[in-house]
């Protein structure tokens, strides 16, 4: 079980990085959103694993659905990684 | 490293394979995947590709483009890229890229004799390969409309009497995730026989022609919301995207 979960771990992690750089490099390309709207979703980047899924399922996003499921990758892998380091797969 | 390497690596690959080796099949399976999954690619007129050699001649919207008709165009025969303008390849991902894969003849005006240019675009079509070249010379900004061409698309398949291939890339001046793109192939165009300066020029008038009909009859209405447009613009030089922005008062 554990080389399926490490697997998982690092295919989301890798996703998840990708997902935290397209967020990013969306959020900027948002002309519509006013100056201030930019910035505080770009801060939200530190908060990554709730703001990509909350910034994909806003009405301005407009992600198709499988931009919307991805977005999920990043708190996915984070997950993982505290389970790993917790000692909860052993 | 030897000079010959060394060379190579700054100023791209001198030897121009068209073998169906390894390394292409994976570049080409790699390509398929990743640009299948963030356009939405489609082909029409596959079916009308004559046997190799041939001159496929392309317009010109984005520095994707060749990736999209690799995407949809099948392994082999091998299409080989003809013009980029690359000043060393030893610098930068995009350049170390297209180095390590070959199947690129790089021109540039400036820089390279047009002997060896032309001493590569016969090698390719003499091992039965496909040249593919964007006959604008330049990106262009507009679906429906043609930039003037260059000579080397019309002057290359003549002199080695190999069919062209017009083919139309719609959609991707503008490109976002899961952008609908649409590649048109045309009616294989003889030049055999087209040697003299006139022929040519008529030679080039019909391509354009084929081509021209392969475009949209007006702009594409582009939506309000493009989710991750900064994938259509990764690979547009830094030029042609201040260009662009000039042109179109973006």
């Amino acid at each position: 079980m554990l080389p399926v979960i490490w697997t998982l771990f690092a295919l989301s992690a890798v996703g998840g990085f990708i997902m935290v750089a397209a967020y990013w490099l969306d959020i900027q390309d948002r002309r519509d959103l006013s100056f201030r709207r930019r910035v505080a979703w770009s801060a939200g980047t530190f908060l990554f694993p709730l703001t990509i899924p909350l910034y994909a399922f806003s009405a301005g996003a407009e992600w198709p659905a499988f931009l919307r499921a991805a977005a999920f990758l990043p708190a996915f892998a984070l997950v993982l990684f505290f389970a790993f380091l917790f000692g909860v797969f052993t | 490293m030897d000079a010959a390497t060394e060379r190579a690596r700054r100023t791209g690959p001198r030897e121009v394979s068209v073998a169906v080796d390894g390394r292409w099949r994976a570049m080409w399976i790699g390509n398929r995947l990743m640009v299948k999954l963030l356009f939405d690619v489609q082909a029409d007129g596959l079916e009308l590709w004559p046997s190799a050699p041939f001159c496929l001649v392309v317009n010109h919207h984005n520095g994707w483009d060749p990736m999209l008709v690799m995407a949809v165009a099948p392994g082999s025969p091998r299409i080989t890229w003809f013009g980029p303008k690359e000043a060393d390849f030893s610098r930068g991902f995009k350049n170390r890229v297209m180095a390590f894969f070959g199947g690129v003849i790089p021109y540039d005006p400036e820089k390279t004799t047009l002997t060896s240019a032309v001493r590569s675009v016969r090698r390719v079509f003499a091992a039965g390969g496909v040249l593919g070249i964007f006959a604008e010379g330049q990106v262009g900004f507009r679906e429906s409309e043609l930039l003037p061409f260059e000579e080397g698309a019309v002057a290359f398949s003549a002199s080695a009497a190999v069919p062209i291939v017009p083919a139309a890339i719609v959609g991707s001046t503008f490109l976002w995730f899961r952008r609908h793109v649409r590649i048109r192939f045309g009616e294989p165009i003889s030049t055999a026989g087209e040697r003299d300066r006139a022929s040519r020029e008529a030679l080039e008038r019909r391509v354009r022609a084929a081509l021209q009909e392969l475009l949209p009859e007006e702009e594409p209405r582009l939506p309000r919301r493009r989710p991750l447009r900064f994938l259509g613009d990764l690979l547009t030089g830094p030029d042609d995207l201040a260009r662009r922005k000039a042109a179109l008062g973006e």
